[in-house]
């Protein structure tokens, strides 16, 4: 029993991890913008097609096609999401409800152009984060290696995101364009620059989520339009919004109490605690459990 | 004023005599799918539009009205007429839970939270299996029909003409007078509004309630024309497409979901092109997206202009399109 | 006789104590000044009275009622109207439509009206139109300003449309939050005026207001808050001349310098 237990929470955190990272990548966005991208789980998908391509079709090495996946997303997001969306949209005063509509609609498009460029089938993810088939043993627990490599991932992105926001002028000064942009660029911060390495982190965190959870999802359209994404938003939402760490948590209560209503309700009625966690705290708690960073 | 009624003569003349020109059964089912869209489409222009209250959960509303109706025709022996009546009444009824939330919430929070709503609804429907047969679907939905004659796709189109008909005059009537002047003060700003007397909360149930019925009309018409309904056509996805049409055809606009529907309905169809029979579905996806990036407005306004340059414009009133 | 009252009114943000515990009468039919430095609540005030922020403690009583935890749209049709310190017209609606907005309540129709649009229908239009109309002229906009959007308007006349709106309801208090802000000389004699004017037809005006010259034109009563506490009160030029009201403008100029 106890075991189970145990086994259960591990997965769960592996994959409530992800969702975090999802969410991260939501608060990013959200702290600079003040705006949800829905095409923001897009991202994701982008990274995992973009790393199977390099990796898989190209043979390039693993290490090089992590980064040029990476960065290609954050090149989409910067020039696409935020060079031609963003930009039309808020250089005509436009209102989130535009926001939110023009993401969704580049969400289905990106998901055309996907199925154009790579097909409709999904590719089986090479295990290069272990093989399900021989997971690591401990006392009985059995504890996937890809579930050690999402925490190493994310705690690598913990330590290098706070040293970025803690340490380095470039983060003090996005963090200060986030709390207020005027009194930023009185400072004499650029606001523009600012915003589009926000864009950047956003893009570019998500598509790290993408590629970990391939795996799981398989390199397919699933990946940017399922409810995943959601999950992301709750996961942001939980948190707080305003703090990217505190998404973790969120997505770390969602992948958990997932995986228990599978284990002690019903696996049908898995993706709906998502849903209810959701709109209990954008009701009950609308701010969140953590403040601002 | 008389070159007008030409005009509308035409546009007139133009829908009655689609079916019959268009003589493929298939196209016209088509246009009758999208007709029903367009049902959806117009409530989420009183709703997003004109009251703005974002929902992007409407494929749930659609889902409920198409089951409602096909259970209570198939499980309770009703006549189809009660089952649209149900399918309307139920969905109006679930948009009380679904507005309770706009209370509190708006923007993004309030488009999560219709989201989730719209993903519970789904999950029920395929997960009551006793009821809804699950993932399988409902079979065998009788088609409406009329003096012992079934309707085929041309009387569904009629029908659905002159329905879209009635309720484009009821959102107008609406929009037009002060209740639709209270909505558009509660999207510009609730505050304000509120200090002004406007009791925001009923016009949320209200506008979540019109365009909740709207949906659960579409569905049974839905559910009816195509005598089987399947969880497949209550997805998420389908909620950001109505939307899309809505915003397509002109947010703002009274004609925004008649013009949204079939456009975003028929484009794919535009680029079939011999050859390009992998990227149309691209192609209109990336059309609808510059339509909505760049034309915030969306087309109608862009038809109704260029109607009052060939037919005239109306001497009286402002902003005003056929009746 | 004493229009409204609040007794103990208490707001506070947090830490900041913006309403402490204030004790203020507005008597019916008078114009009554509410000054201090900026910062001092005067806002807050307004917006507890008009239900726009919930009170921490204390009451508002309004004709002898309690009004504390009453919906914001149930005190405006109970007879408090308001104005906004940064302008909060509706983005798409026209001058007229603005000022009808707040008529809702008088048109006495149902939606069923509206739908099937009957003769009762057309008659309130009618006549909340010509109310309408009549109020705007008060407020000095005229025939050609009914079809442009309010927010459109030059600044001025932006702020009259603001006190149109509330006048629409035909409120017996109105509060009136710096409708000075921003106008130009000519605009300034104007508000006056409508001042006057609105004051004549007995409704009773609490004039939040930074510049003097206004406050000391039209008001009867004055009282100045400072941080957040009734500071003093009596006519203006009591107050005007209390060294602690002095002091409390000048220490705030001194410390912005
Ligand atoms: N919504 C709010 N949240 C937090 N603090 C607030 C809020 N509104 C007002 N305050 C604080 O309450 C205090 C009083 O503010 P208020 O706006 O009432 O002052 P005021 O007298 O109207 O000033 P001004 O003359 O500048 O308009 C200020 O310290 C302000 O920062
Ligand atoms: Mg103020």
């Amino acid at each position: 029993m106890l075991q189970m237990v145990l086994q259960n929470s591990i997965s769960g955190m592996a994959m409530g991890l992800l969702y975090g990272v999802i969410g991260i990548g939501v608060c990013l966005f959200w702290q600079t913008t003040g705006l949800i991208n829905f095409a923001h789980i897009s991202s994701a998908m982008l990274g995992a097609y973009f790393f199977y391509t390099f990796y898989v079709m190209w043979k390039l090495p693993m290490v090089i096609s992590f980064i040029l996946a990476i960065g290609l997303v954050a090149l989409y997001g910067v020039f696409i999401l935020r060079g031609v969306i963003y930009k039309q949209i808020m250089g005509r005063k436009g209102g989130r409800l535009e926001f939110i509509v023009a993401t969704m609609m580049l969400n289905i498009f990106l998901l055309n152009l996907v199925v154009v460029l790579w097909g409709g089938v999904p590719y089986p993810f090479p295990n290069i984060f272990g093989s399900p088939m021989n997971p690591l043993r401990i006392g009985g627990i059995v504890v996937q290696y890809h579930s050690v490599w999402v925490l190493v991932f994310t705690g690598a992105l913990v330590i290098g995101l706070n040293f970025f926001f803690k340490r380095t002028l470039t983060g003090k000064a996005l963090r200060a364009t986030a709390q207020n942009k005027d009194t930023a660029s009185l400072m004499g911060i650029g606001v523009e620059k600012m915003t589009a390495l926000s864009f950047a982190l956003s893009t570019g965190i998500t598509a790290i989520a993408g590629i970990l959870l391939a795996p799981i999802y398989f390199v397919s359209v699933e990946l940017g339009g399922g409810i995943i994404g959601i999950k992301g938003f709750a996961s942001a939402v939980i948190g707080g919004l305003t703090n990217p760490f505190g998404a973790l948590v969120g997505g770390l209560l969602i992948g958990l109490a997932e995986n228990f209503s599978v284990f002690y309700i019903s696996s049908s009625y898995r993706d709906v605690i998502t849903f209810v966690l959701l709109v209990f705290f954008l009701i009950a708690r609308p701010q969140g459990l953590f403040k601002k960073m | 004023m008389q070159r007008r009624k030409i005009g509308f003569l035409i546009i007139a003349l133009l829908i009655v005599l689609y079916p019959l020109v268009v003589s493929d059964s298939y196209k016209v089912y088509i246009m009758n799918r999208s007709l029903i869209h367009a049902i959806i489409a117009m409530g989420l222009v009183t709703q997003v539009g004109f009251a703005g209250q974002i929902s992007l959960g409407h494929a749930a509303f659609y889902g409920i009205g198409a089951y409602t109706s096909s259970l209570t025709v198939l499980k309770l022996g009703f006549p189809i007429g009660l089952g649209f009546l149900a399918a309307i009444l139920l969905c109006v009824l679930c948009s009380v839970f679904l507005s309770v939330p706009s209370f509190k919430l708006s923007g993004f929070f309030l488009s999560l939270t219709t989201i989730a709503f719209g993903h519970i609804v789904w999950v029920i429907i395929v997960n009551w299996q006793s009821l809804t047969n699950g993932a399988l679907g409902v079979f065998g939905i009788p088609s409406l029909s009329l003096f012992g004659t079934r309707f085929n796709n041309t009387h569904y189109f009629y029908l659905l003409v002159v329905t879209i008909g009635l309720l484009y005059f009821f959102i107008r009537r609406i929009t037009n007078s002060f209740i639709g002047r209270a909505f558009m003060a509660m999207r510009d700003d609730e505050l304000a509004a509120e200090c002004s007397g406007i009791n925001t909360r009923y016009f949320k149930l209200l506008a979540f309630g019109i365009s909740a019925g709207f949906a659960g009309l579409a569905g049974a018409f839905y559910a009816h024309l195509s005598g089987f309904i399947s969880p497949e056509s209550f997805r998420f996805a389908e909620s950001t497409k109505f939307v899309g049409m809505a915003v397509t055809g002109g947010l703002r606009h009274l004609l925004g979901g008649i013009v949204g529907a079939p456009i975003v309905t028929f484009l794919p169809e535009m680029f079939r092109f011999p050859g390009w029979e992998t990227y149309y579905m691209m192609a209109a996806t990336f059309v609808i997206l510059m339509i909505v990036v760049f034309m915030p407005d969306g087309l109608a306004p862009l038809l109704e202009k260029g109607f009052n340059k060939i037919f005239g414009e109306r001497s009286t009133g402002k902003g005003g399109s056929s009746e | 006789m004493n229009i409204l009252e609040t007794k103990g009114l208490t707001k506070s943000f947090g830490g900041v104590t913006a309403n402490s515990n204030l004790d203020i009468c507005i008597k019916k039919g008078s114009v009554t000044g509410l000054i201090g430095p900026n910062g001092s609540g005067k806002t807050t005030f307004i917006n507890v009275v008009s239900g726009v922020y919930p009170a921490t403690s204390g009451k508002v009583i309004f004709d002898g009622k309690d009004i504390t935890s009453l919906d914001k749209y149930k005190i405006a049709r109970a007879g408090i109207a308001r104005t906004f310190q940064t302008i909060r017209l509706f983005e798409r609606l026209s001058v007229l439509e603005t000022v009808l907005v707040a008529r809702h309540a008088s048109y006495g129709a149902s939606i069923w009206d509206a739908v099937l649009s009957t003769s009762r229908l057309r008659a309130a239009n009618a006549r909340e139109e010509a109310r309408a109309k009549e109020l705007l002229e008060i407020v000095g906009l005229g025939k050609q300003h009914y079809d442009v959007l309010g927010n459109s308007l030059p600044y001025g006349y932006r702020r009259s449309l603001e006190i149109a709106r509330a006048l629409a309801l035909e409120p017996s208090l109105l509060l009136l939050d710096e409708p000075a802000a921003g106008m130009n000389r000519e605009e300034f004699n104007f508000l006056q005026e409508i001042i006057q004017n609105v004051k004549q037809q007995g409704i009773t005006i609490l004039l939040v207001e930074h510049t003097m010259e206004l406050v000391e034109a039209v008001v009867d009563h004055c009282v100045v808050l400072n941080y957040g506490q009734k500071l003093t009160e009596g006519p203006f030029c009591d107050c005007e001349s209390d060294p602690r009201v002095i002091e409390a403008y000048l220490g705030k100029e001194e410390a912005e310098c």
